[in-house]
Formats: C-alpha cells, sequence, structure tokens
C-alpha cells in the first residue's frame, strides 16, 4: 500500500503518523523530545515502520520547531511551518472549522479560518506561561500524574483565582492557597482557569473566535483546561480525534499536495533510523556577529549547514 | 584636529548622511560606528536596565565602540520634532544614560531639539567653530542630505506587495531589519515602507492623525492609512517594550481587521531567535498567497 509519511518535532514531544491515500491514520507515535530530536525521530520512525507493514512511503513531509533538521535528515519532500500544517489538517477533518486552539509544550497558537482557509493566527510572544512544560511541572510537583492532572479539576467544589500572567507567580499563588487550607481539586481547577484567561489575552487577544472551536496540541489531552475553555467562550470546544499528531498529519497532507501523484520522493526510508546522524554547532569567530552555526552530519557526510547570518557557511553545503 | 563620533543607531537612520555632511562641512573627522552587530548589542546590555526597548540597548553598544576612540559624540536630545508632536521618553533620556556611560571618557555633543532642528545645528556648530558664516555655509551645504526617503521595489502590484511598518532605527538597522526584510523576500513578496512615501503624507494630521502626538506613531499610523488598501499585507514590527507602539500597534492591527487587511504583528527583543520570527513570517506568507488564489487545502 502507498501511504505519506508526517513528523512534527516540537520542542517537548515529536509527532509522527502514516497517512493512507484517502487520508486514514495508518500509523501515529508520539515520543518526548527530551532534547533530543535526532534520537526522537529515529525512535519515532522505527514505531512507525513496525505499526505499518507493507507500507510504501511516497512522499514525506515535516513541521514543528525542529522541522528543517527533521527535513534534511529524512529527505523530506516538503518542510512547512506547523500554522499551515494544523490548519490544513484540521480543515480537512472539520470543514466547518474557524477557530483552532492549539497549545503545545512550549507555544500556544491561535489559528483563525474562513471557508477553509486560514486568514488570521497569532502565537504567544515573549511567555510561555500556560503552555504544556507550566501544566506538567506542576503535576508533578503536586505529585499527580499529567494524565490524571485534569480530572482534578472537573471534581472541583469552586474555582480560586490564580494569578496566570507568570509562570512564577502562578507557582507561588498555588503554594500559597494551598497553604490557607483550599484543597487541591479547587486549585487545579484555578489553574486551569488562570491558563485559559492567558491564553485569551496574550494570544487570542482581538481574535474572532467563532465556533466551530477545535481544541488540540499535547494540552487538549487535559480535561480541565477543556471544560476551562468551554467556561470562559461559553462555546462547546472540540477536541479531534487524533488531537496529539494534527500537526504530523498536516504535514503528510502538504507532501501529498506536493507529490501530486507526479513527483518521485526524496524520502530516505525506514533505515534513516538507523543511519548515524550528528548535529554539531560552532560560533564562526569570522566576524562581531558571532553566529552560531549549526551543522548536521550523515555518517560523517555534511548534509545542511545553518544559523550564518551572512551565508557563507550554508552556501557551502548547497 | 577634533573627532566627532556618531553612532549607527537610533536617529542615525533618519540624520545620519546629514550629520556626517554637516560636520564634515566644517572641516571636523567623522566616526561612525560599524554596522550593529551580536558584539555591540552585547556591550549595550551592560549599561541599560532589561526593561528598555531594543533600539536604546543598541545605542548603549555603539557609544561604547566611539567611547574610547573620539573627542565627542554626537547625540542630540531629540524632544519635540514639529510644533506639538514629540519623541518617546525613552529617546529623550538617552542621552543621560549616554552621559553616565562615557563618564570622563569624552564629550556628549547634545543639543536639545524642541521644535528648532536647524536652529539646534546651528548653535552647535557656532559653540564648535564660533564662525557663523561657516557654520551656515556647511549646514546649507548639508541640506539636500536631509532626505530619508528610501524605496526597496518599484513595483505597484498589491497583491506582491508587503507594507513593512516599523520605526525607521528597526527596519533599516541590519541586525534587526535585515532579516525580517530578507524573509519577506524570499517569500516572494516586494517591499513598501514608509519611507517611500512623501513628508505630506507621512506628516498629515486628517483624521484620527491629529490625536497621535508622538512624531513617528503618527507617520507611522499615515502610512498605514494609505497602504492599507495598497498591499497584500501589512507587518508590524514592534520592540518589546515600546509604549507608544504598543498603543498605535493595537489601534491599527484593529482597523486592519475591519479592512481585511491580513495585520501580523513581530515583537522583537535581544532573545528573538530567527526560527520564531521565520514561522511567523512563512505561515503570513503563505496565508496571503492562498487567499488570492482562493485555494482551500484538500477538501472532503
Amino acid at each position: 500500500m502507498e501511504a505519506y509519511l508526517g513528523i512534527d518535532v516540537g520542542s517537548i514531544s515529536t509527532k509522527g503518523v502514516v497517512l493512507s491515500k484517502d487520508y486514514k491514520v495508518i500509523a501515529s507515535a508520539y515520543h518526548r523530545t527530551q532534547g533530543k530530536p535526532v534520537e526522537a525521530i529515529k525512535g519515532l520512525l522505527k514505531e512507525l515502520q513496525n505499526q505499518s507493514n507493507h507500507t510504501k512511503i511516497i512522499g514525506a513531509g515535516t513541521t514543528g520547531s525542529a522541522r528543517r533538521l527533521a527535513g534534511v535528515m529524512l529527505g523530506a519532500d516538503i518542510v512547512k511551518n506547523e500554522i499551515i500544517a494544523h490548519a490544513v489538517a484540521s480543515s480537512y477533518y472539520y470543514p466547518d472549522v474557524r477557530t483552532i486552539i492549539e497549545v503545545g509544550g512550549q507555544d500556544s497558537k491561535i489559528i483563525i479560518l474562513r471557508d477553509g482557509i486560514p486568514i488570521d493566527f497569532a502565537m504567544n510572544n515573549v511567555c510561555a506561561a500556560g503552555t504544556g512544560s507550566f501544566l506538567e511541572h506542576q503535576a508533578t510537583r503536586l505529585g499527580i500524574p499529567i494524565e490524571e492532572f485534569g480530572k482534578y479539576a472537573l471534581n472541583a467544589k469552586f474555582g480560586v483565582t490564580i494569578a496566570g500572567r507568570c509562570t512564577v507567580f502562578a507557582e507561588s499563588d498555588m503554594v500559597h492557597k494551598a497553604q490557607m487550607g483550599i484543597t487541591t481539586e479547587d486549585i487545579i481547577r484555578g489553574l486551569c482557569d488562570a491558563i485559559v484567561r492567558n491564553y485569551l489575552n496574550t494570544v487570542a487577544k482581538g481574535k474572532d473566535i467563532k465556533p466551530l472551536i477545535l481544541f488540540q496540541g499535547g494540552v487538549a489531552a487535559n480535561i480541565g483546561v477543556k471544560t476551562a475553555f468551554e467556561r470562559a467562550l461559553e462555546q462547546q470546544v472540540v477536541i479531534p480525534e487524533n488531537f496529539l499528531v494534527m500537526g504530523a498529519i498536516g504535514a503528510a497532507m502538504l507532501a501529498q499536495e506536493y507529490i501530486n501523484d507526479s513527483k518521485i520522493t526524496k524520502f530516505a526510508g525506514f533505515e534513516t533510523a538507523n543511519t548515524k546522524f550528528i548535529t554539531k554547532a560552532f560560533e564562526c569567530k569570522d566576524c562581531p556577529n558571532s553566529c552560531e552555526v549549526i551543522e548536521t552530519f550523515r555518517q560523517d557526510q555534511i548534509i545542511d549547514r545553518y544559523g550564518d547570518r551572512c551565508g557563507k557557511w550554508s552556501e557551502e553545503v548547497k | 584636529m577634533i573627532k566627532i563620533g556618531i553612532p549607527r543607531a537610533l536617529f542615525y537612520f533618519r540624520y545620519g548622511e546629514f550629520w556626517q555632511h554637516f560636520f564634515r562641512n566644517l572641516g571636523y573627522e567623522i566616526v561612525v560606528s560599524p554596522s550593529t552587530n551580536k558584539q555591540i548589542l552585547e556591550q549595550g546590555l551592560k549599561y541599560v536596565s532589561s526593561e528598555i526597548c531594543l533600539p536604546v540597548k543598541i545605542i548603549c553598544g555603539h557609544i561604547e565602540v566611539l567611547k574610547n576612540q573620539v573627542d565627542a559624540i554626537f547625540l542630540p536630545r531629540f524632544v519635540e520634532l514639529n510644533h506639538g508632536l514629540y519623541t518617546c521618553p525613552k529617546m529623550i533620556g538617552i542621552v543621560d544614560i549616554a552621559q553616565i556611560q562615557v563618564g570622563n571618557a569624552c564629550e556628549i555633543l547634545s543639543p536639545k531639539i524642541k521644535d528648532n532642528f536647524m536652529l539646534a545645528h546651528f548653535q552647535t556648530g557656532l559653540k564648535l567653530t564660533g564662525n557663523p558664516i561657516k557654520v551656515i555655509k556647511a549646514l546649507n551645504r548639508a541640506i539636500p542630505y536631509l532626505s530619508h526617503h528610501k524605496k526597496l521595489s518599484n513595483s505597484e502590484d498589491h497583491k506582491q506587495r508587503i507594507l513593512l511598518l516599523s520605526h525607521f532605527y528597526n527596519l533599516w538597522d541590519d541586525f534587526i531589519g535585515k532579516d525580517i526584510i530578507n524573509s519577506f523576500q524570499s517569500c516572494g513578496f516586494d517591499i513598501a515602507t514608509k519611507e517611500d512615501l512623501p513628508d505630506k503624507v507621512l506628516k498629515s494630521d486628517k483624521g484620527f492623525a491629529k490625536n497621535i502626538r508622538w512624531v513617528y506613531e503618527r507617520e507611522l499610523y499615515n502610512a498605514f492609512q494609505y497602504y492599507s488598501d495598497k498591499v497584500a499585507g501589512i507587518c508590524n514590527i514592534i520592540s518589546f517594550g515600546c509604549g507608544p507602539d504598543s498603543l498605535i500597534g493595537e489601534i491599527m492591527s484593529k482597523q486592519a481587521n475591519e479592512y481585511k487587511t491580513p495585520f501580523l504583528q513581530l515583537i522583537i527583543d535581544e532573545h528573538t531567535s530567527k526560527t520564531g520570527i521565520n514561522t511567523r513570517i512563512e505561515a503570513f506568507s503563505e496565508i496571503i498567497n492562498r487567499n488570492y488564489q482562493s485555494k482551500p487545502y484538500l477538501t472532503k
């Protein structure tokens, strides 16, 4: 069977799917990036290969903040930013979607669509308050598995107010509220509300949030945040079936659009998982800009170089 | 002979040419600091509070570069440019920061400009030379270099044109603006800027613009109004912590929404990652292109 591969390498997690020609998810995998994107991508490829026997990849796409690295490793046909990837996947499964709320490990975004076309978007600037890594940190601190975290919010009696503008203040506020004797459930619900408030005030400010509203990305697994969004927006919020891997699905779809049944894929094969890749960085001392140049090697051979403002290092490899 | 240093930052991008000619006409040697680079920025960061905007951090780096190689640094205190139109508190206060920063290393020449641009320059020249005739001649010969008009593209194709809306000291500083300009160009767009427009448009006080008392915000707003139906999209580049920009940027973003002109706000500071900026520019460009083709992605 012929299929497409999509990989989404984010700051916290690495996601991948194998998508059939009629957009069915044949295989999907989710790995922690753990600061080692190369290893995460390899692990992901192995898992996807195991799940999708007898498929032939005829197109590959990458997205996410490490899309470029993933792209050169895999020999991706298309490397696209995550805004477009999410918009493409969501508008296919939900043609009526007009708002996408995406909250990931370290960034959050809103995408506004009309008639299936993304018309506007925003991403968090400067501050990552209220994203997945903060929630995870709080879950660990309270000794609650992250998977259970959202359920605690549902058992809350009332919503206590937590300062959500900044994670440092939020944490001290939570500690303070706990010392006052407020239950963990109520505090967690307060935290979910604070995250939503922060998102609506900083990321989604001024955007016209109309139904259908989709909520995706890692934090969508948190039922507490979902209900907090519904409370704040006074509307239903839908979590797509494949909410974790929507970016990867979008990347696979974009690969299919690009290949268009005519081009031959550059995909290096699942064997890439067994290939040696090394990334190195050095600071160029040739001018006072001191650019950090990043290099990627496959089997000791250089395949990509970027990061220099003047282009003299990167052009050498092209 | 006295050596005069001019930092290649802030007002340099508006008056730099004029200043160089003026002082050379007076017979002084001019040292302009090099284009902003990472090292200059890092030197600047040592002298200012982290709350201050990126361009002010940058100019402190330039002052650091100049202070030991010149006798005086020319850094006018821009307060009021046209009658009733002001710069911002940080622009006004930068001279005091510089004063502390240079200590005894060199002098700071800082005429106060309050709706008296030419007179203030005349007085500075007079103080230096004591020869009014010479100063007037030098000024007259420098005046043609006051023009700050620049054009990156002559294209009139609305669908292919992006307006980059930012203060001149952000957009034309290689360290800040160049990457953003390049990114848009590599996405296939022509670039329009407020420097394309004649003063008559920029300084107009018609409509809402008359309420804006910040001189450069008024220019930005007028450029926004002029271009809003003549470009495919507008990218507003704001330095983090800029008070005036945060207000006018918000107003423009709301109006762009009413006009249905795609509007992207990029907030920059010294931590801004190139990847983050590129992600936003790429997504914005693609959204614009798809809208012109009215071509939805895959449909069921």
